[in-house]
């Protein structure tokens, strides 16, 4: 039987998505997750009985009109502790939990944040921090094994500043049944700042975004109308949460549809978690996807049935040209290997192969590619289910202007959009805020393509600096510098990203060494500079992220050229 | 170790044999991506019976790096 995509209403604000889901799919399981041990699940109307609990426990301490910040591992509190702060008028910042010490100690520093919740694995960072951290009211840690505390103890933990995120759930649970209803009455305003999103991991170089309820209630709409869930759907959350493409399509979206979101507990279990919760669908990004079918042709190697995949393959596109869809049974094996149940992939973050999704759908599981970017909470276009254009990263979501700016001669120019669902502005940075946002409110995404006669929008390339890698995730060319620069023996340092052999993006320094520096260590020939060279950013590497790592250094032996400012010219490169 | 970790790569991961050495580097020689190095990660704390925490997983670079790493847990 066809199944029937769910008509859900339009939300206006999050409040309304908490509620409405309650409401017409209380029972449903909102979330299944791992702990100590075991799967847990939450329903919908658990869920948003907590969400109250905990907004009216915020208010109850004083958290009002003021910066939360969240940190941790993908869990049901991270969500909830999001949607009471917004709900609440509170401004939520999501914080990215690759941050050092000293990173985070400035972000919370920079957004004014009264009270950061985290996970458990945060406490000891936090243990260390708090007595730098001016200004911050209270520290709120999710602790997932039972609590020593008694409700009893609240108003000592209170004066502690330290409060455990349960004892805040059961403040908020005896609030409400005393009939206290400041929280459930507060007033949302769509249209005041709700959430900062920091664009990458220094201070320095990053740009808070600033985003409304109005705006990211448009974005989940628009997610809802350009996707093809179902309420009986099962995803699996993989990626990071503080990203606003998996909160805003992976989570808040399957909320409206009123699906199961299944959490990974670590990217080292991803793999073994596709099998052990059997998802229906997934939010990705490329480097997901192409590990994924890199193991269904590893797989047919290893079982010397490449010959018969290829057969199958030639056997479908047969079958097709007289409409018959034998995929179900042709490719059951390759289904198998990702849980048995898999149907739809959506993927973004970063550009995609037109192979890999011919190949996804040759083996029957859809995939679609889209386009995003935090500015925009994120949804720009979404390649349409069942009308998708290899090469596209999709049609723009309904309501949003598009247009092509200064365009060349082959016809690509910037792409630049209007809507509801763009961003209010860069916090506390006028400056960088009217380099993209005219006072029409058009926004300049940084990012060159075209616009094909049906409406579908394709990438060709990219006018900012920011490099984005297969992951999504990215990378701040002068952020790696800044590090690199750290190093004695580095001169001057451009970061600039090179091709790899199978389509990576390889994160690439070029160095032109400090040879004054050299000489005095006893360092004369440019092969062993060279060598020193690298061995210093491999060790500089270990203190990085693995996305943040150099994986090739390259030596010039001449200046770079400068601006009269004394920037080097990365055009000239 | 080494070619107990070498036999795993070649069969788990379809790699050539001769490009597998102490001082190849996961990303760069081996051109494992995130996960894969995640899930080959998993697959030595099974192997070896030892944890090997996620945050850790960034400083393993090379083949050597890991040798080392389960070494010192065991």
């Amino acid at each position: 039987m066809k199944k029937i995509k769910p008509q859900r209403q339009h939300i206006c604000d999050l409040r309304e998505l908490v509620k409405n889901s309650a409401d017409n799919r209380g029972s449903n399981t909102l979330f299944k997750y791992k702990r100590n041990g075991n799967i847990q699940s939450i329903s919908y109307s658990d869920f948003a009985h907590q969400c109250d609990c905990l907004g009216s426990a915020f208010y109850d301490i004083g958290l009002k009109d003021c910066a939360i910040g969240v940190i941790g591992e993908t869990c049901p509190e991270w969500v909830m502790t999001y949607l009471a702060a917004v709900n609440g008028g509170n401004v939520i910042v999501p914080l990215d939990k690759e941050l050092n010490p000293k990173e985070l100690a400035e972000f919370i520093k920079l957004a004014n944040i009264k009270a950061v919740v985290y996970t458990q694995s945060y406490d000891e960072m936090f243990a260390d921090l708090f007595h730098s951290l001016d200004g911050i009211s209270y520290l709120i840690p999710i602790v997932t094994n039972e609590s020593k505390y008694s409700p009893d103890d609240f108003r000592a933990l209170e004066a502690d500043k330290r409060i455990e995120f349960s004892l805040l759930i059961e403040r908020g649970e005896k609030l409400l049944s005393e009939g206290y209803d400041e929280f459930l009455a507060h007033e949302i305003d769509r249209e005041k700042m709700s959430v900062i999103l920091f664009t990458s991991g220094t201070t320095g170089t990053s740009k808070g975004v600033m985003l409304s309820v109005k705006n990211v209630a448009t974005a989940v709409n628009n997610s809802y109308d350009t996707t093809e869930f179902y309420d009986d759907d099962v995803l699996l959350s993989v990626l990071p949460l503080h990203h606003t493409y998996e909160m805003t399509c992976g989570i808040l979206t399957a909320m409206l549809y009123g699906a199961t979101v299944c959490i990974n507990d670590s990217l080292k279990y991803v793999l073994r978690n596709i099998q052990l919760f059997k998802p229906t669908a997934m939010i990705l990004v490329p480097v997901f996807v192409k590990t994924m079918y890199k193991k269904i042709w590893d797989s047919a190697s290893k079982k010397k049935s490449v010959g018969k995949l290829n057969f199958a393959l030639s056997l479908q596109g047969v079958l097709s040209k007289v409409k018959i869809d034998a995929k179900k049974y042709l490719f059951s094996e390759i289904k198998n290997a990702f849980g048995g149940n898999l149907e739809r992939i959506i993927c973004g973050g970063a550009p995609l192969s037109a192979e890999l999704v011919k190949g996804f759908n040759d083996f029957g599981i859809s995939l679609s590619q889209g386009y995003g970017i935090t500015e925009c909470s994120p949804l720009i276009s979404v390649n349409p289910y069942k009308c998708e254009k290899y090469g596209s990263v999709g049609y723009p979501v309904p309501g949003l202007e598009v247009r092509i700016e200064d365009v060349d001669e082959n016809g690509n120019g910037e792409i630049v959009v209007r809507g509801d669902n763009v961003m209010l502005g860069y916090y506390n940075d006028t400056e960088a805020t009217k380099a993209v946002l005219s006072e029409d409110r058009w926004f300049k995404t940084g990012d060159l393509g075209y616009i094909d006669q049906d409406g579908y929008i394709y990438i060709t390339g990219r006018k900012k600096n920011v490099i984005v890698l297969n992951n999504g995730k990215n990378v701040f060319p002068e952020e790696i510098e800044e590090y690199l620069e750290k190093i004695d023996l580095v001169g001057e340092v451009a970061v600039v990203s090179r091709d790899g052999d199978d389509g990576e993006v390889v994160l690439t320094a070029i160095i032109y060494p400090n040879f004054d520096r050299a000489r005095e260590i006893g360092l004369e020939d440019i092969v062993k500079i060279s060598e020193e060279i690298k061995n210093r950013v491999q060790q500089n590497n270990k203190t990085l992220p693995t996305f943040k790592q150099v994986r090739n250094i390259e030596i010039r032996k001449t200046e770079f050229e400068k601006t009269t400012s004394k920037k080097i010219k990365r055009h000239k490169i | 170790m080494f070619e107990q970790i070498k036999s795993l790569l070649v069969e788990e991961y379809e790699l050539d044999e001769s490009i597998i050495t102490p001082s190849a580097n996961f990303v760069k020689d081996l051109k494992l991506n995130s996960i894969e190095l995640a899930d080959l990660v998993v697959t030595c704390e099974e192997k070896f019976d030892i944890e090997i925490d996620e945050n850790d997983i960034h400083t393993l670079q090379t083949i050597s790096d890991l040798i080392e790493y389960v070494e010192a847990k065991k």
